[in-house]
């Protein structure tokens, strides 16, 4: 059984989130929108958004400079440009520095996102090592207001388990460890599918950021 | 065969199906399963899945192969096909990934294969029943050769029985008027002469019913004979016999030569005095034999015109085809004196 113990820092931040080994968003459908960038607020907290390979905490994935030696590599320019679109999303909560890379996709009328932990301070990591999940939210936004509704993990945990939906996952039942398995088209074809179901996204802790300036 | 005949009973094909269409449930349900256990929804999805491949495999027994007997029927066999497979996974994938939906509220699934992947699914499937239907026709059409082949064999025996019970009554029939003449003279040779007459009903009755007999027996059959008829049309007749001694324990089809002598001593001069009325000469070569015989031609000595050979030389012809066909010639030849039958049985 795969080692599926997720990301501590998910959990305590966006409650009933749903892991996922494999991400929703390719290179050939990455959305970017620059709208997005800046700081926004839910309650007390600070989101800083920014496009990720303008971000100080960045780490470009390949041959940052193109030498003849170093040549970059058709690959390597279109992960650049892959990673060009994507954002880092940095928050401080409870204490804890959390930084997530984030991407957006468009699935049939609906636009998601997926947030994967990129960088989590913590004093202790109790188990040395931990294997990061996709999180995924579908996406409504303006100018001023960003609304995420996350896939309601316990709904479909509770769904998978009681027989009714049908999704390939993993359950390790020590932990109470449950990670979605399905590959990015199964999941795809899912959210296409139930992206506006509202039993499967939380509808009552929508997170709401709102624009701070 | 009998006990097997089940296996073509109406109940047994429905029975091949459902353990069939059983085993691929199975099958895919274990395929299909999302995680280490099986859930409902994974049954659900199983059987709706199979909606989807059940017709295209039934239309394409039951009407489309049928087409390929056809000269290019295998054109439209393929275009029929390819249009049914595309149209089963095209409904396939827009009932899971859409009308599922509105249909089975409260489950949730998709479709998780492309429309190439259900395709090619559903082709898989045609094939091997294909595959599976043309083994069972080919071991049909297996058992109905062999059954045609047994009718065949039972035919042709039925009809080498006839042929000799039609030599029986012919040749009795001419040795009971030899004992009728002797009787009326009051010959003393009578007692000896029913006595032979008595080994060849035996022979007739007991031992020539066997497919095939000792060359011994059939050769002492033509001794036998060509006494009796000695006897009834007087010592002056004049036989020469050339018989090998030794036979090796070769074995012929049963009263097979005796019609040639038969027909000899019905055609041939049996009044004349000079010379010998019949000539007749066996020879055996490894497991084949040279059967030569001749006679000078003399007056008929039954009612009716009857032509050389007649019924009973026809007979013979039908039975060596059928017993050593390819493995014989037959040679009947006749000019103004004599009559002349050479008759050849080759080594199996």
């Amino acid at each position: 059984m795969k080692k599926i113990i997720l990301a501590v820092a998910m959990v305590v931040t966006i409650t009933s989130c749903t892991a996922s080994l494999y991400p929703i968003v390719e290179e050939t459908n990455v959305v970017y929108a620059r709208e997005i960038l800046g700081k926004w607020k839910d309650d007390g907290t600070v989101f800083q958004v920014e496009q990720y390979l303008a971000s100080k905490n960045r780490s470009v994935p390949f041959g940052e400079s193109d030498s003849l030696l170093n040549p970059v590599t058709a690959e390597q320019r279109r992960a650049n440009i892959f990673m060009g679109k994507s954002y880092l999303v940095t928050f401080t909560e409870n204490g804890i520095k959390q930084v997530y890379e984030a991407r957006m996709t468009r699935i049939g009328k609906w636009l998601f996102a997926e947030f994967m932990p990129y960088k989590i301070d913590l004093d202790e990591d109790p188990f040395g090592n931990y294997e990061t999940g996709y999180s995924f939210a579908r996406v409504e936004y303006n100018s001023n207001k960003i609304q995420l509704y996350f896939l309601n993990g316990d709904k479909i945990k509770s769904l998978v388990t009681s027989g009714k939906l049908k999704i390939s996952y993993e359950y390790e039942r020590l932990f109470d460890n449950f990670l979605i398995t399905a590959d990015t088209n199964e999941m795809r074809a899912f959210l296409e599918k139930y992206g506006g179901d509202a039993g499967l996204f939380n509808q009552q802790d929508v997170v709401t950021l709102t624009r701070q300036e | 065969m009998r006990n097997i005949d089940f296996i073509h009973q109406r109940w047994f094909r429905v029975l091949q199906h459902l353990v069939f269409w059983t085993a691929s449930f199975l099958v895919l349900l274990r395929i299909f399963r999302s995680g280490p256990e099986i859930h409902e929804v994974d049954v659900l999805y199983t059987a709706l899945f199979h909606v989807f491949l059940v017709p295209p495999v039934y239309l394409n027994l039951r009407s489309f192969v049928h087409q390929l007997q056809k000269k290019w029927g295998w054109v439209l066999y393929v275009l029929k096909l390819a249009l049914v497979i595309a149209l089963f996974s095209w409904l396939n994938l827009m009932f899971f990934q859409d009308w599922s939906a509105a249909l089975f509220p409260g489950h949730y699934f998709i479709s998780y294969y492309t429309w190439v992947e259900l395709a090619l699914f559903i082709f898989i499937y045609v094939a091997l029943t294909t595959l599976i239907k043309g083994t069972r026709s080919w071991f049909t059409v297996t058992r109905l050769r062999a059954e045609m082949e047994e009718m065949e064999k039972e035919k042709v025996q039925m009809e080498l029985s006839a042929l000799k019970s039609q030599v029986n009554p012919h040749f009795l029939f001419n040795t009971l008027n030899g004992i009728y003449s002797m009787t009326l003279a009051q010959d003393g040779r009578l007692p000896s002469t029913v006595l032979q007459l008595s080994d060849l009903m035996r022979y007739f009755l007991y031992e020539a019913g066997d497919e095939w007999v000792p060359l011994e027996k059939e050769v002492s059959l033509l001794k036998n004979y060509i006494a009796l008829q000695k006897i009834r049309l007087g010592d002056h007749l004049s036989v020469n016999l050339e018989l090998p001694e030794n036979l090796n324990g070769q074995r012929i089809a049963p009263l097979l030569l005796i019609t040639f002598v038969e027909n000899a001593f019905k055609h041939g001069d049996k009044q004349r005095k000079k010379g010998n009325f019949l000539e007749m000469k066996l020879e055996t070569q490894g497991g084949g034999l040279d059967f030569r015989i001749a006679n000078y031609k003399g007056k008929v000595d039954e009612t009716g015109e009857e032509k050389y050979g007649g019924i009973g030389l026809e007979n013979v012809k039908r039975r060596l085809a059928l017993l050593y066909p390819g493995k014989h010639s037959l040679a009947v030849k006749e000019d103004d004196q004599r009559f002349y039958v050479e008759l050849k049985l080759y080594e199996a």
